[in-house]
């Protein structure tokens, strides 16, 4: 069973990394939108993650303590909007003053970096699980 | 003699074959007990993998190695209790030709 | 731990299998939460080797005995890994090191495997007088 719990586990790392990406794909791509449906520029969003016990009913403590992982709430990050003086603009207010989302394009870039290193090493693992279940069919040849 | 293929027709020959234990020539292991012997274990080994070929069917809490290595191991047995077999049958043979 | 083992080989290489999967399933923990907040490695600690009788050098007993302990199941200790690296939010994944764990890990599984696999034909092949196996 560990060998398909490994892979059940790695299923779940490849889609939480799957999620930051998408995350960080619509920051970037909303990294200059100052009005959005719900009034106001764009918020940097954040996904939050949680270790989740994988199954309980497992009556060995290794079992017990082995973790996926699921997505809890994409955030909105709070950090103060930018503002730039651009009285032209139509979402100026009325100092003049526009609100720009608080995305900062390297930031992402380096998130986007991490998200596909860490979905690399979740494919790598399953790939591995997969050949040693390969290798134990070895067995019977 | 068909009485000495499948296992039921040795069950029949054994009491002779006690007999032919002790006179065949460098027998000194005894066939018939460890062919006996061979039958109990391949019997509980045969148990034991389709066992955990069960439980593998169900999903249950077993790995995939343990489940093929008791396949395996009951194929092993199955094979020396053959191979006893069947040298216990050319003995039983060779003592009838030496004319009884 | 099997007290009768069908044959010691078989038994030492049944248990490295079983190590080398608990060390996988751990592995993919620790992937999965490589960016979990909070996260502690996971590692897996085995009771030190096997008993003796399993590195004595392989005899070509008869292939099997008749009592057999039904729970074959490769036990370990679940532990927090050693520290090498930790992260502001407190997770201490270090994906270098699980990366070449793994790889190891994956190596013995597959060594085990065939050496198993050897292991069989050969018994097979002395039981029954070269005819079959190997």
């Amino acid at each position: 069973m560990s060998l398909q719990r490994a892979m059940a586990i790695a299923a779940s790392g490849l889609t939480a990394q799957r999620t930051r990406m998408e995350v960080v794909s619509s920051n970037l791509a909303n990294a200059r939108t100052t009005r959005t449906p719900e009034g106001g520029p764009y918020r940097r969003r954040e996904p939050v993650f949680a270790a989740q016990p994988f199954d309980i009913t497992f009556d060995d403590v290794v079992g017990r303590g082995l973790r996926s992982v699921r997505l809890v709430t994409v955030t909105r990050d709070p950090t103060t909007l930018p503002l730039r003086y651009e009285p032209g603009h139509p979402d100026a207010d009325e100092r003049g003053f526009v609100a720009y989302p608080n995305v900062d394009p390297v930031r992402e870039m380096v998130d986007m970096l991490s998200a596909t290193r860490s979905y690399e090493a979740n494919v790598t693992l399953v790939r591995s699980v997969r050949e040693m279940l390969q290798s134990a069919l070895q067995i019977l040849a | 003699m068909d009485q000495l293929s499948g296992i039921q027709g040795i069950g029949k020959v054994l009491p002779l074959v006690d007999e032919v234990a002790g006179r065949a020539a460098g027998s000194g292991s005894g066939f018939a007990e460890t062919l006996e012997r061979a039958i109990d274990a391949v019997d509980a080994l045969q148990h034991e993998s389709e066992a955990a070929q069960h439980a593998y069917a169900r999903n249950e809490d077993v790995d995939l190695h343990d489940v093929l290595i008791k396949v395996e191991e009951a194929e092993v047995a199955f094979k020396t209790m053959m191979e006893i077999r069947n040298k216990l049958v050319e003995a039983y043979r060779e003592v009838m030709r030496m004319g009884a | 731990m099997n007290s009768n083992p069908v044959d010691a080989t078989v038994e030492a290489l049944r248990v490295t299998l079983g190590r080398a999967s608990r060390r996988a399933e751990v592995a993919a923990s620790n992937l999965a939460n490589v960016d979990t907040p909070g996260y502690r490695s996971l590692a897996v600690e085995f009771d030190d080797l096997l008993s003796p009788r399993a590195e004595l050098e392989p005899r070509l007993t008869h292939p099997f005995h008749r009592s057999r302990s039904a729970d074959r199941r490769v036990r370990g200790t679940l532990l927090e890994a050693p520290v090498t690296r930790m992260r502001n939010d407190g997770n201490s994944v270090d994906l270098d090191r699980e990366m070449t764990t793994l790889g190891m890990t994956q190596g013995r599984y597959r060594t085990a495997a065939e050496l198993l696999r050897k292991r069989f034909a050969l018994l097979v092949y002395t039981a029954t007088d070269g005819r079959a196996g190997v």
